[in-house]
């Protein structure tokens, strides 16, 4: 069987996932330091795509996969 | 503050609270990919009912990555702890050296999964005891679900007075109790009465899961030794030392329950063969693995430290004032929302005191126990590399699942949500009120996965509505903190670190559904008497 490096693992995605929310962190923080509404928005934006990484990922794309391969 | 305080307006803050157990218990969700959802919902009702802008909400989540990065600096390095102790196979030690100690089955099962709790959550807490009990009580042949739902109810009790007595600070801050007024002294014997009943239904809950009746029947009597010394104890030393009132009970009883082993009752081996919490299969499995030439002490060296080191660092006054001045923190700017719902600016929000906080502790025990097992041999090569990649990938998902909870919370919290939730509430139920009162401090936990955030947003509104409803405030606030206290055993992000070291990842709706059978009870129990006394 073939063996998974661990950024295609859920563990690995989460991991990426993790990452974007400290940048985004990082870009908030900036845009709060220097005003600039735009920099919060993105870091905002951000956050909540790498959120709903997981339960996206869980509950409609393996979902999906799980059931072309049965089909 | 003009926010409109309606059914309508409280529903839609509840639903977040309501959307994330019901994805959690009745459909099994794990809370990796219930938070998000949860914390989506909980923004757009913030952007579109309470009048947020993106501004506030992004600020908002930022001060909850912030918070969420100092829980799970604890929940990183006490997961670093386990891996160090498991790759040295030092949990097997324990279990078989435990065993001699204690032959009886049960009395061992309280010991590791409620005493030394209680011990780890007098001087560190944060969830620090559900991350290091899990795996020790798997180590001892309990299935990983109880070796989560055990801790969970362990170290519950201590979690007001716990942590060197952090949650009643909160507490005696946001509430106005001045240090040694007569106010502040009946609170707190209040708060402790209180708990010490959660206490003693904790130790026999564990008793009932072990063996029902049978079990119930056998361990009886340590429970209503542990309890007096602990929550008894407790209850004489609020009068004495808020600082120490749960730490040195707790100290005390693990002493009281080695010695309770050489007892004529508990001193021959005794276990309920089919016992619905243990995994005889392992046990039978596992037993030769352990090393020989270690002892049981050496097995515990990591965790003597660790004790050592907190001790020292937090009660030894010089050395905690001067590793305490080294402070990491970040300005946040005023925002409100449309309604007018001001979160005031902060020039160091929650700072994180690097040197005195819990996960330097468990790093540096984690570092030297690593050293010292690998100096003896029993970290093999290559072991050292094994035990920080396997940390990394137990620590991501949690980690995801903490972030999106204290988010959530953060949310709620500045957009008025929570105060909303709360003022509905009292406004609805009147004098009723007071049977809820420890509810709203369950909740509080529930949300913020503390006791001490839950008294920080609870205390001032509880105090507020005993006032305005003429019932004696001490009992109301006793009645938040003790709620808030219970709150720990439920809260998701203390769930998901038990689950995440027990290596159950994604069944914290079991663990919450099994845990909420007696919670939920214990708190109406003491609601009722709150209703009584007032």
């Amino acid at each position: 069987m073939e063996q998974k490096g661990f950024f295609q693992t859920k563990a690995g995605g989460l991991t990426i996932a993790f990452i974007v929310i400290m940048i985004a962190f990082a870009m908030i923080m900036a845009g709060l330091y220097t005003g600039t509404s735009v920099l919060c928005t993105i870091g905002f934006v951000l956050i909540v795509v790498a959120m709903l990484y997981s339960p996206v990922k869980v509950y409609i794309l393996d979902r999906r996969n799980k059931m072309e391969h049965h089909g | 503050m003009n926010i409109p305080i309606n059914v309508f307006m409280w529903v839609m803050a509840f639903l977040p609270i309501a959307v994330l157990l019901v994805l959690m218990i009745k459909f099994q969700w794990g809370a990796t990919e219930a938070a998000p959802i949860g914390m989506l919902i909980t923004i757009i009702t913030g952007i579109f009912l309470y009048k947020a802008d993106l501004t506030l909400i992004a600020a908002e989540s930022a001060k909850g990555i912030w918070n969420a990065l100092i829980i799970l600096l604890i929940v990183w390095t006490a997961i670093l702890m386990y891996q160090v102790g498991d790759e040295a196979k030092a949990f097997l030690v324990i279990r078989n050296g435990m065993r001699k100690l204690l032959p009886n089955e049960l009395l061992l099962v309280l010991a590791m999964g409620w005493i030394f709790e209680s011990f780890l959550q007098g001087i560190t807490g944060f969830g620090v005891p559900v991350a290091v009990g899990a795996p020790l009580l798997i180590g001892i042949g309990v299935q990983p679900m109880w070796a989560v739902i055990i801790p969970l109810f362990g170290q519950a009790w201590g979690n007001t007075f716990g942590t060197l007595g952090a949650a009643w600070d909160s507490l005696a801050m946001s509430a106005g109790l001045a240090a040694g007024s007569a106010e502040y002294i009946s609170t707190a014997a209040w708060t402790a009465l209180f708990i010490w009943l959660w206490n003693i239904i904790g130790g026999v809950a564990v008793c009932w899961f072990y063996g029902k009746g049978k079990a119930v029947k056998k361990g009886l009597l340590a429970v209503i030794i542990m309890a007096v010394i602990q929550g008894g104890g407790e209850l004489l030393l609020v009068y004495v030392n808020t600082t120490i009132s749960c730490f040195v009970p707790a100290t005390i009883s693990l002493v009281a329950i080695l010695l309770l082993g050489r007892s004529k009752l508990y001193r021959e081996e005794w276990s309920i063969e089919d016992s619905p919490i243990m995994n005889r299969k392992f046990t039978e499995q596992s037993s030769d693995e352990a090393p020989k030439d270690m002892t049981l002490v050496q097995a515990f060296v990591p965790y003597f430290l660790l004790s050592i080191i907190t001790l020292v660092v937090l009660v030894v006054e010089p050395v905690n004032s001067f590793l305490g001045q080294f402070k990491i923190g970040f300005a946040f700017p005023e925002t409100s929302t449309g309604y007018g719902y001001v979160n005031a600016a902060s020039e160091c929000f929650s700072p994180l005191a690097i040197f005195t906080h819990a996960s330097m502790f468990l790093f540096v025990s984690s570092i030297i126990g690593l050293i010292f097992y690998k100096k003896h041999g029993w970290i093999k090569a290559g072991g050292v590399k094994r035990v920080f990649v396997k940390s990394i990938s137990m620590t991501m998902p949690s980690g995801i699942a903490v972030i999106g909870l204290v988010i959530m919370s953060k949310i709620m919290d500045g957009t008025g949500q929570t105060v909303v939730l709360a003022n509905g509430i009292a406004a609805v139920l009147g004098i009723v009120y007071v049977v809820f009162a420890p509810f709203v401090g369950l909740l509080g936990t529930f949300m913020t996965g503390s006791n001490m955030s839950s008294n920080i947003l609870f205390g001032g509104f509880q105090l507020t509505t005993a006032k305005l409803l003429g019932v004696n405030s001490s009992i109301i606030l006793g009645a938040q903190s003790a709620g808030g206290a219970i709150g720990s055993a439920v809260s998701p992000s203390k769930i998901i670190l038990g689950t995440t070291t027990a290596n159950i990842l994604g069944s914290e709706g079991k663990v919450l559904k099994k845990i909420m059978s007696i919670t939920i009870p214990a708190t109406i129990l003491i609601g009722i008497i709150v209703f009584v006394l007032v």
